[in-house]
């Protein structure tokens, strides 16, 4: 299936989920949050989320600035 | 004597608020906040680079949100809209820290807070129980305006970010200070320990920078000169200072001269 991911188009397996998302992204699991279709993922439920095609996700995390 | 700063309920010993952006490296930004005494630090949110190293350190590795008050910022919306999803994922990501620097910009090249933007995020985020620190223009009446939506702070420029031109017009911000209820931080524009100074004589709760720190010479130096400003600037105001005058008055006797 196909996502958009940071404005990206991504390629992954059908059924993955936001675990695998990360892996194959190698992107760390900690210290990040995602926008799932417009709206934030809980992250007590982040790694388990199921995706589907066509999803657009924003994958973000803190850096220096003022 | 107890001075604290008390922005949504938590209470501060220090006055400056430091962002962390334009440093060299991750070392140079901790000697400086270490240098500078901030206990609140602003932090940008951006996209994750995709294929990055996961090894790589994560700026919230070293400023623990249990040492420090981590204020994610939306610098770089430039809609309601944006700041707001931004705001919605800072708070996941800080694990719902809800204290949020709302910053809607104008346009690229003088930064300048798009009020009307401004202003609609603001009651947003609110509502959707947001402690909203909030960049703004220098309008006493957009800054009342901003407090009665319920911001728990309202910042107002100096003058440009990143400019370090200092206080264009502490008129202004004196006129803010007048009516203001909740504290008033002067955030952008301050490019040495004087400017700092003098927001804090104007009465303002404190000064929120970053340029004039990472972009000195000398940042961690920098850091205690901002440190030890805000500190007499306020001081100075607490104390109050002496009236004006148009003509010299002599500070010894003019009585038991000899002739």
């Amino acid at each position: 299936m196909l996502l958009k991911v940071n404005g990206d188009s991504v390629e992954i397996d059908d059924g993955s989920n936001m675990d695998q998302l990360l892996d194959v992204l190698e992107i760390p699991k900690t210290k990040v949050a995602v926008e799932l279709n417009g709206v934030v993922i809980p992250n007590s439920e982040l790694l388990g989320k199921v995706l589907k095609d066509q999803d657009i996700l924003e994958i973000v995390r803190a850096i220096g600035g003022g | 004597m107890d001075d604290l700063l008390t922005i949504a309920g938590r209470t501060y010993n220090s006055r400056l608020l430091v962002g962390t952006g334009k440093y060299k490296d991750f070392e140079e930004t901790r000697l400086s906040i270490e240098a500078s005494g901030a206990e609140i630090v602003t932090v940008a949110i951006r996209r994750t680079n995709i294929g990055q190293d996961s090894s790589e350190p994560n700026i919230l590795d070293f400023l623990s949100p249990d040492k420090f008050t981590i204020l994610p910022n939306t610098a770089g919306c430039y809609t309601a809209e944006e700041a707001i999803r931004t705001c919605k994922l800072a708070r996941e990501l800080l694990e719902g820290n809800n204290l949020v620097k709302l910053e809607v910009l104008g346009d690229k090249e003088t930064l300048y807070p798009n009020m009307p933007e401004t202003l609609k995020a603001a009651k947003d985020l609110v509502q959707d129980g947001f402690e909203v620190m909030v960049y703004c223009s220098d309008d006493p009446l957009l800054a009342k305006e901003l407090e009665g939506l319920g911001c728990v702070s309202v910042m107002p420029l100096a003058s440009p970010i990143g400019s370090g031109l200092g206080i264009q017009n502490p008129h202004n911000i004196e006129m803010i200070l007048s009516k203001a209820e909740v504290p008033i931080i002067v955030d952008a524009g301050v490019g040495t320990a004087s400017d700092a100074s003098i927001a804090m004589e104007l009465g303002c709760a404190g000064v929120l920078m970053n340029t004039a720190i990472a972009k000195a010479q000398e940042p961690a130096l920098m850091a205690q000169a901002m440190k030890k400003a805000i500190e007499s600037g306020r001081q100075a105001y607490l104390a109050g200072r002496m009236e004006k005058k148009s003509y010299a008055s002599p500070s010894s006797p003019t009585k038991g001269l000899i002739k």
